[in-house]
């Protein structure tokens, strides 16, 4: 029942931006913002639901309609060996939108981690981080994002390891910059002279904190995952078919661009729309947390 | 000043070996090895295999491996040959440069252009109509995935209205028209991303300029808008912005690869993707490492660009300098909404 003082203090103290308030007030108002949101569920509810509503099985094959146009049959036509385009579309939007989510577990996580431990120790750990980054930083990503994808040789579980191991640095130096910041606060002083040990003061007081502005990289990081995804599949070094991803249905339609245009339409309208929302999102957090903690 | 220009010279040196050496480990764990694709062939017979492991010293071990190639690109700067063609990386390489080098300063001018016009419009008419609409674009233009806009491009432009080649490069004659359409598609499609960011990092840097007291003044005198932006803030607008630009150069020498596959543009990103599909080591590594050169050199141009409009950055930290405009990633258009200031 009796709520400790003290941490009521410091709670008053350290009313930075919170997620709660974030998406309480302020959010809702972005109308943008919100209609993206609602967007992007609905396409994520229909891709995990993909059977419930796709007519036909995901590498089912109808011989008679090979790119094909679309029909009353196939609503969006059909591929170049005749499987149904809508279908593979929802189930396209698992793996993508699965690839591009544990891309960002895996990259904000190692972002997190390194970001508060160079932010905590600060010195020569802070110095091996901050090289490790800018090692990061400097490497022509992209390639060897292709080159590691073409090593893994299409398992469809290295991507997001590979994707998430060349996007976590945003994160690190955001998480690092807060804790720099953080540390030097009144209630962090406060905890340490009451004795409160280091791991409770990193995982209780200061990285609740620190990973508030995080949410607004990992959003975008979000589109920037499906984006990279979806190009190393249409190059052919992602995901391999028969799996289907929105990248790899466009490496295929592109040969079918003169019949079956709508095949090469969808999927790439698809993950515009889905990077667009996530984007917007992104946007709509970050207006808001400026503006808290002004 | 050059004793820090000096430092991160040398600093070069360190990465570069870095990234050499996972790219190096990389491509050896290609399913089949380097001479995976000639395994496959019924006509190599065990004993050719062999003797071709040997004869790229592909018998020996992955360390001795790597110290060899080292040598022989650090100490020799040689790229070596190419297992696929048998001809010298870094010949193809300068072969194909002036292809990417063509199709980049056109990007180049195309998102200069319009991401100045877009920057400077939306600063002036902040707030309004015109500044929503182009801060929507540019939200879009950074979403949209780079090879998908290319072939809608190429469908629409060729396929339909045939006002435009499908894709393809011209090299004859100097002013051929011809040469023009075929490289007005894929560079508008490359500059896209590019534009968009621009355009918010102009903006960004107009309306912080115009914070300082310097505009309230000229405000206060009543000049119009238009004149304030070009007489007072562009000066102090345009530098930060141009060192993103810098720093961006290197990302559309290797971000072109998706481009260039799209509309079979003969560059340097084109031969990577070709020289990965046939695991062609030599040449994977050559681009690689000549791109990881060319995106450390260009971070170090604008990094100096950002210390002689700030001086002050050289008394703060070197690490974690503030490089929210370098694109780490290469990827035409993802990475560049993360990077956002």
């Amino acid at each position: 029942m009796r709520q400790p003082q003290a941490r009521n203090a410091w709670d008053e103290r350290s009313s930075g931006p919170s997620l709660s308030g974030v998406f309480g007030g302020g959010f809702r108002d972005d109308r943008p913002a919100v209609i993206s949101l609602i967007l992007i569920l609905l396409i994520l509810l229909i891709s995990v639901m993909a059977p419930l509503f796709s007519p036909y099985g995901m590498n089912e094959i109808d011989l008679d309609r090979v790119g094909a146009a679309p029909s009353p049959d196939h609503i969006l036509g059909t591929d170049e060996l005749g499987r149904d385009v809508f279908t593979r579309l929802l189930y396209g939007g698992r793996y993508s939108l699965f690839i591009a989510f544990f891309s960002i577990i895996i990259g904000v996580s190692a972002g997190i981690i390194f970001g508060s431990i160079a932010g905590y120790f600060r010195g020569p750990v802070d110095r091996a981080v901050c090289g490790l980054t800018d090692l990061f930083l400097s490497i022509p990503v992209f390639l060897i994002l292709m080159v590691a994808a073409s090593a893994a040789g299409g398992k469809i579980f290295v991507i997001p390891i590979v994707i998430g191991a060349t996007s976590w640095m945003e994160t690190a130096r955001t998480v690092r910059s807060e804790f720099m910041r953080l540390r030097q606060e009144e209630f962090i002083e406060a905890a340490r002279s009451l004795g409160v040990s280091d791991y409770s003061i990193v995982f209780r007081h200061i990285l609740p904190q620190a990973v508030v502005p995080v949410t607004v990289s990992a959003t975008a990081g979000f589109a920037a995952a499906i984006l990279i995804e979806s190009s190393l599949s249409f190059l052919g070094f992602g995901v391999q078919p028969p799996l289907p991803t929105w990248g790899n249905m466009l490496n295929n339609a592109q040969s079918l661009l003169r019949t079956a245009p709508v095949a090469a339409v969808a999927p790439g309208f698809l993950i515009f729309i889905v990077c667009l929302s996530f984007n917007f999102v992104a946007a709509g957090l970050k207006r808001v947390l400026a503006r808290d903690s002004e | 000043m050059g004793m820090m220009i000096l430092k991160r010279i040398v600093w070069t040196i360190p990465l570069v070996i870095c990234v050499s050496m996972i790219v190096f480990s990389m491509m050896h764990l290609t399913p089949g090895g380097p001479v995976g694709t000639l395994a496959s062939n019924p006509k190599v017979t065990g004993d050719d295999l062999a003797r071709i492991r040997e004869n790229y010293g592909l018998d020996r071990s992955l360390p001795v491996q790597y110290l060899c190639w080292f040598r022989q690109v650090f100490l020799r700067f040689d790229l070596g040959r190419s297992q696929v063609t048998g001809r010298s990386v870094s010949r193809m390489i300068v072969e194909r440069l002036p292809a990417t080098l063509e199709l980049m300063g056109m990007a180049y001018i195309i998102a200069l252009l319009v991401g100045f016009a877009v920057g400077v419009l939306s600063a002036v008419y902040r707030g309004r109509l015109i500044d929503q609409i182009f801060s929507i674009t540019s939200i879009a233009g950074m979403s949209v995935p780079v090879f998908w806009t290319g072939l809608m491009a190429l469908y629409i432009f060729s396929l339909k209205l045939g006002i435009f080649p499908a894709g393809g490069r011209l090299t004859g004659g100097g002013a051929d028209p011809g040469r023009f359409m075929h490289i007005i598609l894929p560079a508008t499609i490359l500059s896209m991303t590019y534009a968009a960011s621009w355009g918010r990092y102009i903006r960004a840097g107009l309306l912080d300029a115009g914070k300082g007291d310097f505009i309230r003044t000229a405000r206060a005198k009543g000049l119009g808008e238009w004149k304030i932006v070009f007489k007072h803030s562009m000066r102090n607008a345009v530098l930060p912005a141009v060192s993103v630009m810098a720093m961006q150069l290197p990302t559309l020498f290797t971000g072109a690869v998706i481009t260039e596959t799209v509309f079979s543009w003969p560059g340097i990103g084109r031969l990577f993707y070709e020289g990965l599909q046939r695991q062609d080591n030599a040449r994977v590594l050559g681009i690689v490492v000549i791109s990881s050169m060319l995106i450390i050199l260009f971070n170090l141009a604008g990094d100096l660009i950002n210390m002689i409009i700030d001086p002050r950055i050289l008394n703060k930290g070197v690490s974690f300098r503030d490089r929210s405009g370098v694109s780490g990633l290469a990827v035409d258009s993802a990475g560049a909404t993360r990077r956002e200031k």
